[in-house]
Parts: C-alpha cells; structure tokens; sequence
C-alpha cells in the first residue's frame, strides 16, 4: 500500500501534519515516519522521496514552430519561458499549436531521473533546454509524448506552484489483514493523528440536495450486500482528468485513465472504499438489482472474459442481466467510455467470504476484492466515501446529481465491547493511564462509556471490523501507549518451574544421528515430497500414497521411503565431483493406512482422518567414482547406529525381500530377533533409473525409528577366571546360505549337544561334570561364534563359498583340555551341518 | 691364581665382549655360572683339593666369580643405555595427516534444532511435535483464522487429497473420511497445530516448544517450500507479555552467551492479540551496529504475542482464569545467518562438499 505524505497532509488542518511530525522528531520526515508508523503495527517497508527535480521546470509557451533543417521527425520551437524567448529541438508528435503551453527544462536543470539538461546542438541546431513528457517528469505513465499544460496556465509559473503537493514522500506500507482501514489514506491518518494528538479534518463533503429515490436499488441478497448507496448524474463528460488528479493517482501506483474512472480510483486509495460507476443509459430501466447470479448464468467482466456464474456469486444486475460482479469487477456492457454522460454512482458494503470466494472461484484479486474481502466500512465512511466521490466527479467531469437511494441489507452489528483497564495490567505486564486510553480510543472513534474507572463499555466504529473483544482494544492501547514500553519481567522464577521433558521419538532419531555420524556419514535434509515416477519402485502401492493437490516442481506425492531424496542428492553429487559420498537422513516417509487405524485421546476424531507418518532413519554410501565401498559397510554404519541407543543389532535373513534392494545384497537388521530396519545394495535398475552410471555400486540402510526397542541398562557379567579354547571350522556352504543362518544353526546345535550331555549324564548317576564344557559365551552373554573369512577362490564349487568360523569353549572352574573340545566341537558341528542339510544339502565341513 | 680359573676367566673376557643382546648376555651368564656352568663346575672340584690348598682356592674362586658377575651387570648397563639410545633416535612426524575413522557431520539445521531444543528444554520448556500432514481445523480454524478469511492468504497452503479406505465402506472412520472436502487436509503451514493438539490434551500449565518441518508452496531465491519452524507456548495464571520478554532475554543468553535485548513491534497473527514481531539486539555486534544487522543494532527474528481467546476458547481452555503467550520463528534463515551460507539451495541439494563444512 502507497501512501502520499502530501495526501495525509490533506486529511489535517492545513500545515498540522508537517509541524506535528517535526516535533515529534527531528531525525526527518522519512525516519520519523517509519518510526512511528512501524511503532503503531503499520510496518514501512520503504519511503520514496519524489518530485525533487520537478522543481527546475516552468510553464513554457509556444512561440514559433518550425521543421528541422536536417531531420522529419523533430521540429525547432520557440519558446516563451516568462523572461524571454529560447530556442528548443523538440522530437514530440503532440506539440500543441501556437500560444499552447508545456512543461519546459530549462538549462542546468536537473529531471527527477537524474538527467542534467545543458545547451545542446541536435543535427546542428541549438537547443536551450528540454520539453518534457510526464514520464520524463515521474509524474505519469504516458512516454507518448510531451506533456501539453492547460492553456490559461502563464507562461514562466513553477510546475510546482500550479501543482501542489507534486513534490512528495511516498511510503510503502506493509499493511496486515486485519487492517482494512489502512488502505486508505484516511484510515492511515486516523492512526497518524491519534500517535500525535492531531485531530482528523478529511476534506469536505456535500450531501446532494436532489430526492430520496428508492426504485434506483433493489437488494435481493441482502445477507450478502448490508448496504448499497446509489446516486445519478446526469450531463456529465468523460475527459482526461487535471494534472493534479494525474500525479497523486501516478504517486500512489495507479494509471490515469479519465476523470470518471480517476474519482473512483482516487477515493479508493483516499477512503479505502471500492466504488463503481456504471453508465446509467446502459442499464436496462437505469436501476440495479444486487442480487445472487442464476446457474451458469453468463456474464462478460470490463477485461473482457466471459463468466458462467454460480448461485455464490453476488452480482449487481440492472432490470435483466448483471452488469457486474459485485465486489469483484465491473461487466463490460455498462463499463464507462468516452461518450459516457449519465452515470450511477455505487459504493456499498458487501458480506467479506462471498466476495472472496467469488473472486477466488473466477480467478480475480483486484484492488476492489482485495478491500471487500477485508472488509470496508459500512458506516458512515461509506457514504462519506461516495460524497467525495460525487463531489469530485461534479467539478471535473460536470453535470450535476438528480437522484440518489440508501438501501439497506443485513450489515454486521457494532459489538458492544466491556473494558477493564486492568486487565491491560494483566495480560501485558504495563498499565495504560486512564488519560491515555481516553486518547486513544478518541482518536480511533470508538464510542466510550466510563461505568466506572475501572470498567469502560465501547463500540468500535464500523471502519474497524477487526476490534471484536476485550483484547482486540487492549492491543489498540498497546500500539499507541508503545509495546517497546512492556517491561521484561518473568511470572515465575525460574527455580519454581517444573522440569521439561524431550519427545522420546526425537530423541531416538537424534541419537541415531549421532551414531551415523560417527560412521562418517553427513547429514542430508531432502525435501519430503517428490516426483510419482521416483516411488514406483517401492512397496507402497499408488491408492495409499499422500497426494499435494496442488504440487511445486512436480513433487506430487509425499515420500513413501527415504530413498529416493538421498539418490537424487547421490545423483546431484555424482554430476559435480568424484568423491565418495556418504550420506544419512532422518525424517518422516507418509503412507495412509492399509486399513482405518483407531486412534484415542483428545485429538482421536482428527487423527484418525490423517496419514501414517513414520520415523525413519536412513544411509547411504557410495565409494567414489574409483568404487572401494563394501557393502558391509552400510551394515557397519547401521549397526553403529543401533549401538549409539545401547542396542546391539545384526544383519540377518531378509523376513521377505526389499524390492528396491539388490536380491542377492540385502539384509534385515536385528535387535533381539526383532527386525528394526534393512540394508543392502540398491537395487541396479534403480541406478539406471536415477542415471547414475553403469555399474555403479551403492548401498542403502533405513531403520524404523519407532520399531527400535527401548536402551535396556546393561547387567555386568563376572569375568571368566579360566581361558577359553578354540576350534576353527572351514564350513562349505552354497552362496545363498547366509552366515547369520550358519552362526544360528552352529549355536543351535551346541544348545542341544549340551543338554543332551546332561541328560546322560543325570542317567549315569555321579558323573556331576557332564555338560561342564560347553560353547563360551561372549562379554555380552552370546555365544563365541566368530565368522573369519567369507572364502570364494579355487576348490570351492562353483555356486558354493567356504565360510571359516572358529567357535570357542570354556568351562567354568577349570581349564578346558584339548580333547573335551575336539569331542564337543565335532558333535556341535556334526548336528549343525544335519540341521543346515535340511534346506541346503550340499553343506559340508572341508 | 689356579691356572684353570684363569682360564675361564680370560675366556669369558674374551666372549662378554663380543655380546650384544640381553639375551646373549644371560646365555653367558648361564655358560659360566648356571648350575652346569663351567666357573659353576671348578667349585664342585674344590673337594678334591688337600685341605691346605683348598682354602686358598676358594677364595681365588669367589673373586672370580666376583669380577664375572660385575662385569655381566656391566655389559647390562650399557646394552640397556644402547638399546635406550637407540630408542630415543626414533624419527616419526606427527605432522603428518592424522589417521582417523572418515568424519561425518550433522546437517546445519540440525545442529540449529537441536541447540533451541537444548536451550529452551534449560528454560523448563518440554519439546512437543505433532502430523506433518493436518487438518485445517488445528492448522487454521482453532487457530483463530476462519475458512474463507483473508489472513488464510498470510501461508501458501499445500492441500492434501483425503483418502478413503476402499472395502471399508461400513467403517465409521472412513464415514468421516468421505465426508472430508477437498481442502481440509494441509501440510501444515506453520508449527502452530502442536499448539493446539498440546491444549487439547494437557490442561495448563504448559510450557512446550514445538520444532519441524513446515510447508508453503513458495519457491524462490529466499523461499523453500520446505523449512522449519519453532514455536514456544506458555499457558497459565497470570502469564504476560513481559514474562514472554523475559523468557525471550534469558533464551538470548542460553543460546548466544549474552543476554541480548528484545524489542516488540505490533503486528498481526491471527492466534495472538495483541500480536508482535520481535527483534533481539544483533547477536554478532551486540548492538553497535554492523552489516549482518544493517546497522540498526537489531534482526528481525519472528512473530510472538498473547494466546487469542478465541484459540483458548476451541481448546477448552478460560481465557479468564488463564492467559498466556507463544512465540514463533523460523530455522532456516537463522542458521543461514549463523553459518553465512550463500544460497538457500546448499541446505537441501546434499552436496558433501557443503555438508562436511559444518563439524
Ligand atoms: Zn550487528
């Protein structure tokens, strides 16, 4: 929002503005401003200083005219500038005849843009200074051509004396929803005046004196449109509007069009009120009916496209058709135009949600929307907005108002609001004096009734449809006492609080973090949508993915899985070096449920309309573009992981294969037979899909953050007081047969030999050592079973691998003799090598 | 001297001078004076001696034995300060690279996310989190901004297509599913709904921070249409706005050493009346002015200011016994200032080479 320093002036008494800012604060007018309009909540985003180097240009009158020697396009004027008569080249097409007059530069000016204008020759002829164009000048649009003066204009006055206010501060206001009276000038300088105690004296207005005309308006909506003033002018003509009108239009960001168009735009930016005039001759039986359009009723908008409308949108329609879409834009068929002479004049209130939802449902925001939606003034801001409008269009474009109505709808209720002066105290921790409150809530009109000192009763004005409760006028006194003036001052002293807690989910994934930091991998942060085609690959089938309706970058559907962001960062690294790269992230994948989950607690009814959102954990690395990876490193930095939580996990059997993992490089990870995630080698048509190069290898762990058991604290166990002995075993196993499966069977097997000892022994009544010998047990009370060597060479059959394991033995209160463990290894082995034979016949010890 | 321990004494000479090992050096000793060492084996023939002689033979043994003995610790001695010498000439560089395990890093959000967290768990604030994936009625409605309102337009909503369960038609839940429009399901567009979902469940007081991920479909040069967001609510008796300017000067001392000012600006977010933007005095030169905080001493941080009523009213919450206030602010531009990253793409492309920059 532009608001024109000149234009606030306007809404004081002459010179008030200026002085009271100056003693407010000396720092200058655009500091000051941005201070005090910042302070009261009205944030200045930028402040223009314009118009300075209009100061130099002067009236000039046309003298003489004559070709240019040596060019078609330009002409030698002689100029009357006040004192004397100059020479000037001038390439306009506009050039008014003899005795018309323009805005002339004469030399050693200096244009707003920076131009100094100095004696010139143009194809050798001397030219002493420049005829300008308002585009030159910064005061209009039209570069077309030069800028041709009212004729009574003397030759020799200052542009800047024949336009006031044409040198001016414009500032950028960032203007918050809730401020629909901070659209307008008025309503700025509501706030201006109440900060400096001046009193608001906006221009004068005149009722017209022709008749009531109730006929003019029907509202048929009237839960739609709260009031609709109406008033006809009759012989009046379209032109271009005076000079002045142009600038403060121009300053405030507008384009000026004619004055008929220029009055309506001119007390929207002064009033902050949408107003539409329509051509009266044009309106079927010269009335209005606001009334909700008919189905797929057509309509064709002043832009041009046509409309098919639904029973929500609110339009103004004349006996027949509607002529605009109320609010919103006006139609085409009664759009004023240049032979334009009777016109009806509407400003109005209509109900804030229909008019954004028709403007959003047709694809409009337009300065007349974006007001209505907000809210404007239903009051008496209303009608003093249409009077200025219709006393400006009666001194520039004549004529003069026959008929005028007042039609009234449903408009919204002035709240009847109770104030409590300490509860200001309460809520903000700093009292307001009654005096100030006084101030303030006078100089924003809203009405007070002191029931006490303490207990005050107000009604907001109907320019302010956001003051609603008691907190609404604690922050109007708030903004204006200054809310740099709340102290710091805790309510409860630190020590007296109870402690806080984390959240248990992030804590775990934090923990995780750490741990696949320590692996030596960084942290990526992917975003959490992507692309449909990157999740085909995975499990999650298409009706239970989480679709954005309305995507950026193509990223329609929330991630299934933590992959995919973690290739395309992979593919992003691989396209800009050659360096290993290794990476982890730990985030949320989105799923809906494959049935309805029930939920419970407070927030149960919602919770159950939403989609599963899982914390997950994942890794990946790749060696470089000179390959060294192993794979067993994506188990190692997982189980790294796992060991940050005090959990020790290892890679087992795959429960059920992971499709986007290699078939053959894949593993599930295991805390206590409990799967909690999975890693392995990505699958290779996912490296060809994300176009990585042939042959690229790269490994991929996730783990489930919420499958992760809880730390259980550790239990020391004694130290064995005797050495173990060990036996190493080459055991010939086909490919597939996992090593977790050999360690499991081996342990299984030592399990039953042991109790099968005791057994015969309990037989073999006395022998109290049976079963003393037995598998050692690890520091962490797991059996001592240690896989060396993963042999693929020479001497193994082809589709087999030799797996070189060494077990160990110990007993408890003694030293275990060569002969026991050879005896008990070969009986461990000889029943494991029968269990594993079961499933892959081909095992056998070598 | 008997002449046969004269013998063995100039041939042990003769061999000490040759040893240079401690280990060779106890092979001699045991030569000489181990059980059946020779020096060892002229003692055992003392006894064939006449008795006159025998004295006088003794005696010359034991000097013998004697001079081997010192002449053995000796030898020690100086093989030991050899071996030592040698020892202490040993040349490594330690200025070498360093061997360790390759390093990872934690991305600079993070580590951001995690320093609030840390700091304002100190201040007795506990971390609360809540759906990526919301409703509007806890992303917007109980948040004081109605359907249909203007300040809906303040966040760019990403809208998320309501699912229906298929072969569970006669489910109750799926009832409601069906009824949901479009347009009720949201990424959520701030950290507010935590907000909600905690005064729902947990009656006051309450003091939570809430940080993550949060979504607006805005996407440029300074927008990502995924960044983070932390969110503090305080809720109980007597709560005001200068407890929440206190609360923020001690959270400028936890997490930037110093306690910094803090400066409130009114403005407007539909879920707090009166509503601020609040600024800290500049963390990097404490105030005086400097090109990060363009010379006004002051950033720009986020948004704060007293819970609504309204807010308090959809949670089931007396906004006359209770008041309260909340804060908000974003992550991502905080640690781009903190680490003076250049581009807001480096924090999302996972480049190794920007990521391995933050340890
Ligand atoms: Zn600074």
């Amino acid at each position: 929002m532009k608001i024109s320093h000149q234009w606030l002036s306007e809404m004081f008494a002459e010179g008030a503005l200026e002085a009271a800012l100056a003693a407010w604060s000396a720092e200058g007018k655009a500091a000051a401003y941005t201070r005090l309009l910042t302070g009261l909540g009205l944030e200045v985003e930028a402040v223009h200083t314009v118009g300075e180097g209009v100061r130099s240009i002067v009236v000039g009158e046309i003298r003489g005219k004559s070709p240019h020697p040596k060019a078609d396009k330009l002409t030698v004027v002689e100029l009357f500038d006040g004192t004397g008569v100059v020479q000037v080249v001038c390439g306009a097409s506009n050039l008014p005849p003899l005795g018309g007059k323009v805005a002339f530069a004469p030399v050693g000016a200096v244009l707003p843009g920076g131009l100094a204008i100095g004696a010139r020759e143009l194809r050798g002829v001397p030219s002493q200074g420049m005829i300008c164009s308002e585009a030159e000048l910064e005061i209009g649009a039209d570069d077309s051509g030069i800028l041709v003066l009212p004729e009574d204009w003397r030759a020799g006055d200052r542009l800047v004396d024949r336009v006031p206010g044409i040198v001016d501060t414009v500032l950028e206001l960032g203007v918050t929803p809730n401020r629909p009276d901070a659209l307008g000038h008025i309503g700025v300088a509501r706030d201006v005046g109440t900060k400096l105690g001046l009193p608001l004296r906006p221009p004068h207005v005149d009722r017209p004196e022709a008749a009531n005309t109730p006929g003019l308006v029907t509202i048929a909506a009237p839960e739609l449109c709260g009031r609709y003033l109406g008033y006809v002018l009759e012989g009046m003509s379209v032109q271009p509007s005076p000079l002045w009108m142009r600038v403060r239009l121009h300053r405030v960001g507008l384009r000026a069009i004619s004055n008929v168009v220029d009055v309506t735009n001119f007390v929207l930016m002064e009033c902050g009120q949408p107003l539409h005039a329509f051509d009266r001759d044009r309106l079927a039986e010269g009335r209005v009916v606001v009334r909700r359009a008919e189905r797929e009723e057509p309509m064709t908008t002043l832009d041009g496209t046509q409309k098919l409308l639904t029973t929500d949108d609110l339009v103004i329609a004349d006996a027949g058709a509607p002529q605009a879409l109320a609010g919103v834009m006006g139609g085409a068929q009664s759009m004023v135009h240049a032979g334009t002479h009777h016109l009806l004049l509407e400003a109005a209130w209509f109900a804030p949600p229909g008019i954004r939802a028709t403007a959003r449902r047709h694809g409009y925001a337009t300065d007349s929307s974006y007001r209505f939606e907000r809210g404007v003034d239903h009051g008496v801001g209303l009608e003093r907005a249409a009077l200025r409008a219709l006393g400006l269009l009666l001194e520039l474009a004549g004529g003069r108002c026959t008929a005028w109505t007042d039609a009234a709808g449903e408009r919204p209720q002035q709240p009847t609001i109770p104030l409590r002066l300490p509860r200001v105290a309460a809520l903000l921790g700093v009292e307001v004096p009654a005096d100030t409150a006084r101030a303030v809530l006078g100089g924003l009109e809203v009405q007070v009734r002191e029931d006490s000192p303490e207990a005050w009763t107000c009604v907001a004005p109907t320019h302010r449809p956001d003051l609603r409760r008691e907190v609404d006028l604690i922050e109007e006194l708030m903004r204006f006492h200054g809310l740099d003036k709340v102290p710091a001052r805790l309510t409860v002293p630190a020590e007296a609080r109870a402690a806080a807690h984390s959240d248990p989910i992030t804590e775990l994934g934090d923990r995780l973090a750490e741990g696949l930091r320590d692996a030596g991998l960084h942290e990526h942060v992917a975003m959490a949508f992507v692309a449909e085609s990157k999740i085909e690959f995975f499990t999650v089938p298409p009706e239970r993915r989480v679709r954005v309706e309305n995507p950026m970058r193509a990223a329609g559907v929330m991630r299934t899985h933590m992959l995919p962001g973690l290739l395309d960062a992979l593919t992003h690294n691989v396209a800009r070096h050659t360096r290993p790269v290794r990476l982890f992230e730990v985030g949320r994948t989105y799923a809906w449920p494959e049935r309805p989950v029930p939920k419970d607690g407070p927030t149960a009814a919602i919770d159950v309309l939403l989609p599963r959102e899982r914390a997950v954990a994942a890794a990946l690395i790749y060696g470089g573009a000179k390959g060294g990876a192993s794979a067993r490193e994506i188990t190692g930095a997982a189980v790294q992981a796992l060991a940050r939580v005090g959990l020790r996990a290892r890679p087992v059997d795959p429960p059920a294969p992971a499709a986007h993992l290699h078939p053959g490089v894949q593993a599930a990870l295991a805390v206590d037979g409990a799967v909690v995630g999975e890693a392995g080698e990505v699958h290779p048509d996912l490296v060809r899909a994300w176009d990585l190069p042939e042959g690229t290898r790269v490994y991929y762990a996730e783990i489930d953050i919420e499958a992760v058991p809880p730390r259980v604290t550790a239990t020391a166990r004694d130290l064995p007081r005797f050495p173990s002995t060990a036996r190493d075993l080459s055991l010939e196993i086909p490919l597939t047969l996992s090593a977790a499966r050999v360690v499991a069977a081996l342990t299984a097997a030592a399990g039953q030999v042991h109790r099968t000892a005791i057994e015969a022994g309990q037989r073999a009544s006395g022998k109290t050592t049976a079963g003393e010998v037995r598998l050692a047990t690890d520091s962490f009370g797991e059996p001592a079973v240690e896989v060396l060597e993963d042999y693929r060479g020479a001497g193994v059959p082809v589709g087999h691998r030799a797996l070189l394991l060494r077990l160990h033995y110990a007993a408890e209160q003694r030293s275990v003799t060569d002969d026991e463990a050879q005896a008990l290894h070969n009986a461990i082995v000889a029943a494991a090598c029968e269990s594993l034979r079961a499933s892959a016949p081909t095992v056998r010890p070598r | 001297m008997p002449a046969r321990l004269a013998t063995q004494l100039a041939a042990f000479q003769e061999a000490l001078a040759g040893v240079d090992s401690e280990a060779a050096l106890y092979e001699l000793q045991v030569a000489y004076l181990g059980k059946k060492g020779t020096v060892t084996a002229l003692r055992g023939e003392m006894g064939k001696l006449p008795p006159e002689e025998r004295k006088g033979f003794g005696a010359e043994w034991n000097r013998v034995r004697d001079a081997i003995e010192a002449a053995l610790e000796e030898r020690r001695t100086y093989l030991k300060d050899q071996a030592r010498r040698l020892d202490l000439a040993r040349v490594e560089d330690l200025t070498l690279p360093p061997l360790r395990p390759p390093a990872g890093t934690l991305h600079p959000l993070s580590q951001t996310r995690r320093r609030l967290s840390e700091s304002f768990q100190r201040l007795g604030f506990s971390l609360a989190v809540g759906p990526h994936v919301e409703h509007s009625k806890y992303n917007f409605d109980d948040l004081n901004v109605p359907k249909d309102h203007p300040a809906r337009d303040m966040a760019d909503t990403f809208f998320v297509r309501p699912h229906r369960h298929p072969g569970f038609d006669d489910h109750s839940d799926n009832d409601a599913a069906m009824r949901l429009r479009a347009g009720e399901l949201v990424l959520r567009t701030h950290t507010s709904p935590v907000q909600v979902r905690t005064m729902l469940a947990q009656k006051p007081p309450i003091r939570i921070v809430a940080l993550g991920t949060t979504f607006r479909c805005d996407d440029d040069a300074t927008h990502s249409p995924m960044f983070h967001q932390i969110e503090g609510l305080y809720v109980d008796r007597g709560v005001t706005m200068a407890d929440l300017k206190a609360t923020l000067m001690d959270f400028t001392r936890d997490f930037y050493g110093r306690r910094l000012d803090v400066r409130f600006r009114p403005s407007f977010f539909p879920f707090v009346e009166p509503g601020a933007e609040f600024d800290i005095g500049c963390p990097f030169c404490g105030g005086e002015g400097c090109n990060l905080c363009k010379r006004t001493g002051y950033i720009e941080i986020g948004g704060c200011g007293m819970v609504h009523p309204a807010v308090f009213e959809a949670c089931g919450i007396d906004p006359e016994v209770y008041t309260g206030w909340a804060f908000g602010f974003g992550v991502d531009r905080m640690t781009m200032s903190q680490h003076a990253v250049p581009h807001l793409r480096h924090m999302f492309e996972g480049d190794v080479r920007f990521l391995e920059q933050f340890p």
